[in-house]
């Protein structure tokens, strides 16, 4: 059941009033929604500044991360090309989403992997995987139309939804199925004979020498009944007929829907009309993308924490949050098969459909992992010598109490937003974490960093740290 | 009759001596007949500081990767308690080690045991502050325990008198006097203590140190090792599945081929020992058994010379930008002449029809005569080459070259495998594209073939086939096949340098060159540069220089030698790696 809002009032843009204020909290959720997390640093600065100006900054890149280096990550792209290793492909990406200069580029890169969801166990070819991400990184923000185009002829969807093989006389429907039901129209809003018809345009297109090519000795060039209309059609025909469909503005508009606002429930068709009028204008995806964020719906409770944390999101706002400077595929703590492990592993989404996502990211294993991967983290040191992750962010704040570093940690990773009971747990925990009986041989800097490594550990596995 | 006091005297010294010397080995404490795999280090701390302090071992803390596996959240624990241990028994750690095992340690277990129980004993020199140890050791548990909600503590139990306590499910340990015993199992912890006891009421106790077990492993291994193994063979081969292997013949032609000359010793000897030694900056790992040359089953005339005097095997070459060498005796003229005497009637059989499918094939020759003209000598070689000579075009990675080589007993040997070669190539060439061509290297004929440099060949984009030229030759009574023309020269400059090789006593010698595995992996340096950023998180300016500072660390690491080598009565293989600059 979706609820139904005033579609005016839903829409139009947010701004902070005595009922409805600027928050610590509202800060925390867009930088989840729109990047991946946000440190201690970045959360004072969004919380001095306001709602449409922090998520302008935030469009426009911001400065990126110390530990980024344009040189380093555009080797690591280009050797996981030439050596064709996904994993390092995948180490390569989740470099960027941890210390890129413009996270809201990488998230909607994301979405669009799911989206188009191609796999490298299939591709088997890194260079292209690549090669799409860039597609859609480009477009991230870009015109839909376009990038359904360029998707449609990318060498890495071509081989993993079997367009090369699609030649005259023996048609592969494939890419024409998807293209309709899974990246522009849903079910329901096309024919088994519409698909049929349509898969004859996307016959001999080709791979030549690592790009698109058509081979028009391969082509069917004989008519093509789609949607109703017939004509001698092309691919791009088909993927511009398309677009040109209302059912496509409707199908993209609610899939951002769950994407920014809420998986808990879909979009009312009255809510969703505007913004698909807008859209259907142009294909605009900025656009589209700032009117949900800006508005007074995603800064209302109907937005708030309504998504559970893909693995991505989880692990990147872990180390964003503890200011890490780790690697990726470090050998005692290798994030990119944690998220494997996790279930999303970049590069690699189970089936075209992507991944489910929503409450199927957690089970009993994948909620043990996600704990005890937080707790590595925390204790993770800084470099040799140096104290553990947590403690060094309480030091460098200049936190000292437990209790006060508790409010720390709830502030950093849940903007304080915690249920009294589980803040009161928390703090008679770190009231009494003093009388807590620690090993003979810790010094009592051990003692202290080992306080500082439960508390965040704590606030870190609490329930609404699972969510997005 | 002061003399006679005096003697007296000198009398009870010597037998506390004596004494004294047998209540500090540790393998009193276990009992002979259930002892047959022991693992000994005469003096713990001597071994760690030969490692800690090895040229190679300080270099290797330089390294990133190292120095964040040692600073990681779970060692630094270790470090901790090692510090408090220290703090609280008052001593730094190698003057503890002296107090708590400065007389050995040792290690006993029994094939077949199930979950592999072990006693373990460490001999100290302080009792107080073995109990000191063990005391804090307890406390530690006691309060690890306290932290989880375990309301038991640790348990003690007396046994034969002597106070048993259990750390945990998998860690028991008592103290004895100076001596420390240790296992994960209460049986296996029992039966030291009863040895404890059998050696104080027994006239000869059947322990470990009573019998010749460590006699037997000093005389075959010598020297003073830092640490050694003993391990008795007797039950190995009573194993129902060791029959088939140390049988003689035997039935298997690719273990007899393989491994005869190591099974054969293994089966006559009752031990194997092994000791690991530093001698300067160089390491070595030795294993020896008690049998030789002598008494020989009639298969190891594959791997071994009847005649001592022909020697075991050609010294290992030295080339530009070597890899790995590996030169082995190998008489396969013997393995055909003599198959009736060596293998069972029906594999002897077996080969013979082989022989005659074979045959046919072979042009102007047999099997037989192939075999009778072949050598005993050979070694394989692969080097990383600078550069590929013969072609236009260049690989975009540079593959090792190899070679093999033999010696000839006649030179028709290389008459006939030439033919062999040539024909093969022939029926090979049409296939492959392949084009064939006949050369001077430094005044020695050769002959091959290549692939030509304008061909196509959509399944190798990155050209790795300009890597390789099949060269074939002879020089000085040895035929070689090498990957390529430059390793070809190589070996025909290393085999005139030579001049006639004096084979060695060794039947095998392996040389590993790690300043030629660096090369190699340095050919594709992208894989360990891309591997430091994602694993340190650094950028690619530090990264480039961390994997120079590896690579340098590779550089210096020298060579590794191994070689099996027959006396009358012992068989050694010694691993002994050699420190480079």
């Amino acid at each position: 059941m979706a609820t139904n809002f005033d579609p005016q009032w839903a829409w139009d843009r947010y701004t902070p009033n005595e009922k409805n204020p600027w928050t610590m909290a509202k800060v925390g959720h867009v930088y989840r929604r729109l990047a991946f997390g946000a440190n201690f640093g970045e959360l004072q600065a969004g919380l001095k500044s306001d709602p449409q100006k922090l998520i302008s900054n935030l469009f426009n890149g911001q400065q990126s991360s110390p530990a980024y280096d344009s040189a380093t990550e555009k080797y690591l792209a280009s050797n996981a090309q030439k050596l064709n290793q996904p994993q390092q492909a995948a180490g390569w990406w989740f470099y960027r989403m941890l210390h890129g200069p413009l996270p809201v580029a990488e998230k909607l890169t994301l979405f669009w992997h799911n989206h188009f969801a191609t796999s490298n166990a299939k591709v088997q070819n890194v260079a292209f995987m690549v090669r799409q991400y860039e597609t859609m990184h480009r477009h991230a923000l870009g015109r839909f139309d376009v990038l359904l185009q360029e998707m449609s002829k990318d060498p890495a969807m071509m081989i993993w939804l079997d367009t090369i093989q699609s030649k005259k006389g023996m048609p592969n429907e494939n890419y024409a199925r998807e293209l309709m039901e899974l990246f522009s129209l849903g079910i329901g809003n096309y024919t088994e004979n519409d698909i049929r018809e349509a898969a004859k345009a996307f016959t001999g297109w080709e791979i030549k020498n690592g790009q698109f090519f058509a081979n028009a000795s391969q082509f069917d060039s004989g008519k093509k009944k789609v949607f109703g209309k017939e004509g001698n059609y092309s691919g791009a025909d088909i993927v511009e007929l398309c677009t040109k469909q209302p059912a496509c503005a409707k199908f993209i508009v609610k899939k951002f829907y769950r994407f920014l606002i809420s998986e808990a429930e879909d979009i009312s068709p009255e809510m969703a009309a505007p913004l698909e009028k807008q859209f259907a204008d142009g294909f605009d995806l900025r656009k589209l993308v700032e009117k949900m964020v800006r508005s007074n719906l995603f800064f209302s409770e109907h937005a708030y924490r309504t998504r559970i944390k893909a693995p991505v999101d989880y692990v990147a706002g872990m180390v964003r949050g503890l200011e890490s400077r780790m690697g990726t595929i470090n050998g005692s703590l290798n994030l990119t098969s944690a998220l494997e492990t996790l279930g999303q592993y970049p590069f690699h989404p189970p089936s075209v459909k992507g991944w489910d996502g929503g409450r199927t990211w957690l089970n009993g294993q994948t909620l043990l992992f996600r704990q005890n991967l937080a707790l590595d983290l925390a204790r993770r040191p800084v470099g040799p010598n140096q104290p553990a992750l947590a403690r060094h962010l309480v030091e460098t704040h200049k936190i000292k109490s437990p209790v006060e570093q508790v409010n720390f940690f709830a502030d950093l990773f849940l903007q304080g937003d915690i249920p009294d009971d589980s803040r009161a747990t928390l703090t008679d925990y770190a009231n009494k974490v003093h009388k807590q009986t620690y090993p003979s041989y810790w010094t009592e800097r051990d003692v202290a960093e080992q306080q500082t490594v439960s508390l965040c550990h704590l606030v870190m596995t609490l329930p609404e740290y699972q969510l997005d | 009759m002061q003399w006679t006091r005096l003697i007296g005297l000198f009398v009870i010294l010597l037998g506390v001596g004596s004494l004294r010397a047998a209540d500090t080995n540790p393998l009193r404490f276990f009992p002979a007949k259930d002892t047959e795999i022991v693992a000994v280090v005469p003096h713990p701390r001597a071994l760690i500081e030969s490692i800690r302090n090895h040229p190679r071992g300080q270099d290797a803390l330089t390294l990133p990767q190292v120095r964040e596996f040692l600073d990681s959240a779970d060692l630094r624990r270790v470090f901790q308690i090692l510090a408090y241990y220290e703090r609280d028994l008052g001593a730094k750690w190698p003057e503890l080690l002296d107090q708590i095992s400065g007389d050995g340690l040792a290690i006993g277990t029994k094939f077949g045991s199930q979950n592999a129980l072990f006693l373990a004993v460490m001999q100290g020199r302080d009792a107080k502050q073995t109990k000191k140890l063990i005391d804090l050791v307890v406390k530690l548990v006691e309060e690890e325990l306290a932290r989880n909600g375990v309301k038991e503590g640790v348990l003690r139990r007396k046994y034969q008198g002597i106070e048993a306590i259990e750390l945990s499910k998998d860690l028991k340990i008592a103290q004895i006097d100076e001596a420390l015993l240790l296992s994960n199992n209460d049986n296996a912890l029992k039966a030291g203590i009863d040895q404890h006891i059998s050696n104080k009421k027994d006239a000869k106790p059947a322990n470990v140190a009573n019998t010749s077990v460590q006699g037997d492993v000093k005389k075959l291994l010598g020297g003073q090792p830092l640490a050694w193994l003993w391990l008795n063979l007797k039950p190995v081969k009573e194993l129902p599945q060791a029959k088939d292997v140390f049988a003689s013949p035997r039935n298997d032609v690719v273990q007899t081929v393989l491994f005869a000359g190591w099974l054969d010793v293994a089966r006559r000897a009752d031990f194997i020992a092994a000791g690991f030694y530093r001698e300067q900056d160089d390491l070595k790992f030795t294993i020896r058994m008690p049998a030789g040359r002598l008494n020989t089953a009639p298969d190891v005339e594959l791997h071994l010379p009847a005649d001592p005097k022909v020697g075991g095997s050609l010294p290992p070459f030295d080339l530009p930008g070597m890899i790995a060498c590996h030169s082995f005796y190998l008489d396969l003229d013997t393995f055909y002449s003599k198959k009736e005497k060596i293998f069972p009637a029906q594999v002897a059989n077996d080969i013979a029809n082989g022989e005659k499918q074979l045959s046919r094939v072979l042009i102007n020759t047999s099997l037989p005569k192939l075999l009778a003209a072949s050598g005993v000598h050979h070694r394989i070689v692969a080097v990383q080459p600078e550069t590929v000579p013969g072609y236009k075009k260049v690989p975009q990675t540079r593959l090792p070259a190899f070679a093999f080589v033999t010696t000839m007993r006649d030179e028709s040997f290389a008459k006939s495998m030439n033919s062999i070669v040539k024909a093969a190539a022939l029926a090979a060439g049409n296939q492959a594209s392949l084009r064939s061509w006949e050369d001077t290297l430094d005044d020695v004929p050769v002959f091959g073939y290549s692939f030509p440099d304008e061909g196509k060949f959509p399944d190798d984009p990155q050209n790795l086939r300009f890597n390789y030229q099949p060269t074939f030759g002879h020089v000085n009574g040895q035929y070689f096949f090498a990957s390529n023309k430059g390793i070809a020269t190589s070996i025909i400059k290393a085999i005139k340098a030579e001049g006639k090789p004096k084979a060695a006593n060794a039947n095998l010698q392996t040389a590993i060159v790690a300043k030629g595995f660096s090369d190699f992996t340095n050919v594709s340096p992208e894989l360990p540069l891309v591997g430091m950023i994602l694993s340190q998180g650094v950028p690619l300016d530090v990264a480039k220089m961390q994997t120079a500072e590896f690579y340098q660390f590779l550089d210096k690491l020298g060579k590794i030698n191994v070689k099996t080598e027959y006396t009358d009565t012992e068989f050694h293989l010694d691993i002994i790696w050699k420190l480079g600059k």
